[in-house]
């Protein structure tokens, strides 16, 4: 026999339980069916950040803004590949979902200082208070010892449980060692998340204040359809094959199909990374909307970021890669190829992917894609990586004391790589990098370490060498489902499919085309979740 | 430092638990996470193992260093680790039941080591809140008992982060340890008594 409920959301990322959140707020029953064990996806994996322009605690804090600004900027960097619909939706949407997960689901969210916008220069920029980020949830004050279980903790923040905020007050990543550890051992053992699994955490608080119902280990299989509407879905649970009808909308909040290696080789221009988001996240939604006959848009792959694996390091079974973006700011340090030459700029890790994943026609392979994070001896004893700290030297990161013992040692080009430090020397001794432009960009010197003049991005590499191989990681996927500007998935003649919608990653880039900042799958996820469930609700029945 | 104490009953003797666990190859691969081990010499040997640090988990090297051989009642080592900043100890004591207590004791066992080992296993039920015992013989046939102690220390800054998180992790695996090591000693014991007619 069917459950039926007014909306029926497939996961449990930003979007699945925001969609849950505010369905429930207006007074109506809403189901969330998560696949894995725990509640999250890969937003709990995530830095928790939402990219919000406009927000409310921006203009508390005295920082101008506005959603044209807002939409001016994304419309000059999208590469022309935005919707203007759904730009203008996401910007004049945004702000207010967070403000209605604030004051109709008491979700706290707060404005850490001092985070620019990737392209804060350029036209409708800023250099603060577009990232919104929750301060850190009690789990075991909060949640039932099974309910608390079934939170998904991330792989690459659980040892750090303590908010942006927080943070930024103790100085940055930068001066981990001399954070307070016993402090945050104790709120290890007091069960306190940060990061996404700390907002995952005070939805889920609020989605059981709420009485959503909430199934984990519920498999969505397929879309039930009645005359061409989506009226439900089949899933497989541990209660069998069941069910779940929707009277007003089934949302797809499933992610991208960075987890599946098959539609990553079929789709993808350049498949060749290593997962970071949940494991569960495999495009699952996306082909049941396909099987339905939605549309389809293509973009640039993946959500690329460099990473790396600490040998020995896994999770859930798999080797765990690590996102590899803000060691790269620190100065004494750069990153070279199997030549020894540096190729982009290191502070901006998007331009260094861009290039890890050129493919050179003329040699047919891809020159940048097997790469190495090389640093020096001050940067070791200042800087951490992961869990190694300041000054500790594991066995498995190659060290040398010149350049030409170290290029041997990773079998990279001993006379490139003696020359590229050699070039790279001089000019940062005076705090400038006039071939890729190290700290050029507020984002970028944001993630040095200010204690560094003039450029807290730069200065020449000394002493013994230290050297990291790097790998491509994808945080989630840019091709995806076609929406409108209400969430509608659509079909690929044209119209909406009737009760069928769609919120974060599953859906594609379409808001905002090539341009990416950090947070704002996390934004779309939320946003799109809280636009989808008004319009299925409709206008007339939303307080 | 994160400290976990198992007891268990074996039913068998002691000297039966004692020659099962004074070759470590016996019991090597029941310890949560083992990959392998090399041994150097009677009191060395280099471990591998896989441990879990919270939701994420690490393969570790540790040098594994004996220091008392005390048959048949203890053994106790520490641990050195190679790749990561831990360091630890561990201890199987073995000894009479209450139950066994009528029985003979085994002739090879001094009488004061004897009583050492129940006031050891005394402070280690009154230390340790979280201590279970395995199910004793329905049967109720006279055993032994077999505790392990396990402690565990991660330096460096991070240190207490890492035993706040490996600390939820001890206790299964000690345990775990110390009942498949017991329930090997019995089907050891049924087949060997089966053999025997």
């Amino acid at each position: 026999m069917a459950k039926t409920y007014d909306i029926v959301i497939v996961g449990s990322g930003g979007g699945g339980l925001t969609a849950g959140l505010v369905a429930s707020a207006l007074g109506k029953s809403a189901v969330v069916l998560e696949k894995g064990a725990t509640i999250g996806g890969t937003f709990a994996y995530s830095t928790g950040l939402a990219w919000i322009p406009n927000n409310r605690h921006m203009r508390a804090a005295g920082i101008d803004d506005s959603a044209e600004e807002a939409a001016a900027h994304i419309r000059s960097l999208s590469g022309g590949r935005h919707d203007e619909a759904l730009l203008q939706a996401f910007v004049a949407n945004s702000s207010e979902a967070i403000a209605f997960l604030e004051d109709r689901c008491g979700i706290p969210f707060e404005m850490p200082d001092s985070f620019p916008d990737y392209y804060s220069e350029l036209e409708g920029g800023r250099v603060a208070g577009r990232h919104l980020a929750a301060p850190i949830f009690p789990a075991k004050e909060r949640l039932s010892d099974q309910w608390r279980a079934q939170l998904t903790n991330s792989p690459y923040y659980a040892m750090v449980p303590a908010s942006w905020k927080e943070i930024q007050g103790w100085g940055g990543f930068g001066t981990v060692a001399t954070w307070d550890w016993g402090m945050l051992a104790q709120r290890i053992r007091d069960d306190y998340r940060a990061f996404g699994s700390a907002v995952a955490g005070w939805m889920l608080d609020a989605l059981l204040r709420q009485n959503v119902a909430l199934h984990v280990h519920a498999d969505v299989r397929g879309l039930v359809v009645d005359s061409g509407r989506v009226i439900g879905v089949r899933a497989s649970t541990p209660a069998g094959e069941e069910i779940f009808e929707a009277r007003s909308g089934v949302i797809l909040a499933t992610g991208g199909y960075d987890g599946n290696e098959t539609l990553k080789r079929r789709w993808d221009p350049h498949p060749m990374t290593v997962r970071l988001g949940a494991p569960t996240v495999d495009g699952s939604g996306l082909v049941m909307a396909l099987e339905q006959g939605a549309a389809m848009a293509m973009f640039d792959g993946q959500l690329l970021v460099p990473a790396y694996n600490i040998p020995g390091e896994a999770a859930a079974d798999q080797p765990l890669y690590r996102l590899f973006i803000r060691e790269l700011c620190f100065p004494g340090s750069m990153v070279v190829n199997r030549k020894g030459q540096r190729f982009g700029d290191e502070t901006f890790y998007r331009d260094l992917c861009h290039e890890m994943v050129h493919f050179d026609p003329l040699s047919q392979e891809y020159p940048n894609l097997e790469s190495y994070f090389i640093c020096d001896q001050e940067w070791k004893d200042r800087y951490p990586l992961a869990s190694v700290m300041p000054g500790d030297v594991p066995a498995w990161m190659t060290s040398a004391d010149t350049p030409a013992e170290l290029a041997r040692k990773i079998d990279v080009d001993e006379e490139g790589l003696t020359a590229t430090i050699a070039a790279f020397n001089g000019p940062a001794a005076r705090g400038e990098d006039p071939a890729f432009g190290r700290g050029s960009t507020n984002h970028g010197r944001n993630g040095g370490d200010p204690s560094v003049r003039p450029n807290p991005c730069v200065r020449p590499l000394a002493g013994r060498l230290y050297a990291v191989k790097m790998a491509l990681g994808t945080a989630g996927t840019n091709s995806g489902l076609v929406i409108n500007q209400a969430a509608q998935v659509m079909h690929v003649r044209g119209e909406p499919i009737p009760g069928l919608y769609a919120a974060g990653n599953v859906a594609a880039n379409l808001a905002e085309g090539l341009w990416y900042n950090g947070g704002i799958s996390n934004a779309k996820g939320m946003t799109f979740g809280y636009m989808a469930v008004r319009h299925a609700l409709g206008a007339a029945e939303v307080a | 430092m994160p400290e976990v104490v198992y007891t268990t009953v074996v039913n068998a003797p002691q000297l039966s638990i004692w020659d099962f666990v004074k070759d470590m190859d016996n019991w090597a691969p029941f310890v949560t996470g083992y990959q392998s081990h090399e041994v150097i010499d009677d009191f060395d040997s280099i471990w591998t193992l896989k441990g879990d640090v919270g939701v994420l988990s690490r393969v570790v090297q540790f040098r594994v260093h004996i220091t008392e051989w005390a048959g048949p009642t203890r053994v106790a080592f520490t641990m050195s680790g190679i790749n990561e900043q831990t360091e630890g100890e561990g201890l199987f004591v073995m000894g009479p039941t209450a139950e066994a207590e009528t029985a003979p004791v085994p002739p090879r066992v001094p009488w004061w080591r004897s009583w050492r080992n129940r006031v050891i296993l005394f402070w280690y039920r009154r230390s340790n809140p979280q201590q279970t015992v395995r199910v004793a013989n329905p049967a109720g046939v006279a055993g032994s008992q077999l505790a392990f102690t396990l402690r565990m220390k991660s330096g460096g800054v991070i240190g207490p982060v890492v035993d706040a998180m490996i600390e939820p992790m001890l206790a299964p695996a000690a345990e775990d340890l110390a009942n498949k090591i017991a329930n090997q000693i019995e089907h050891l014991e049924s087949e060997g008594a089966r053999a025997g007619g």
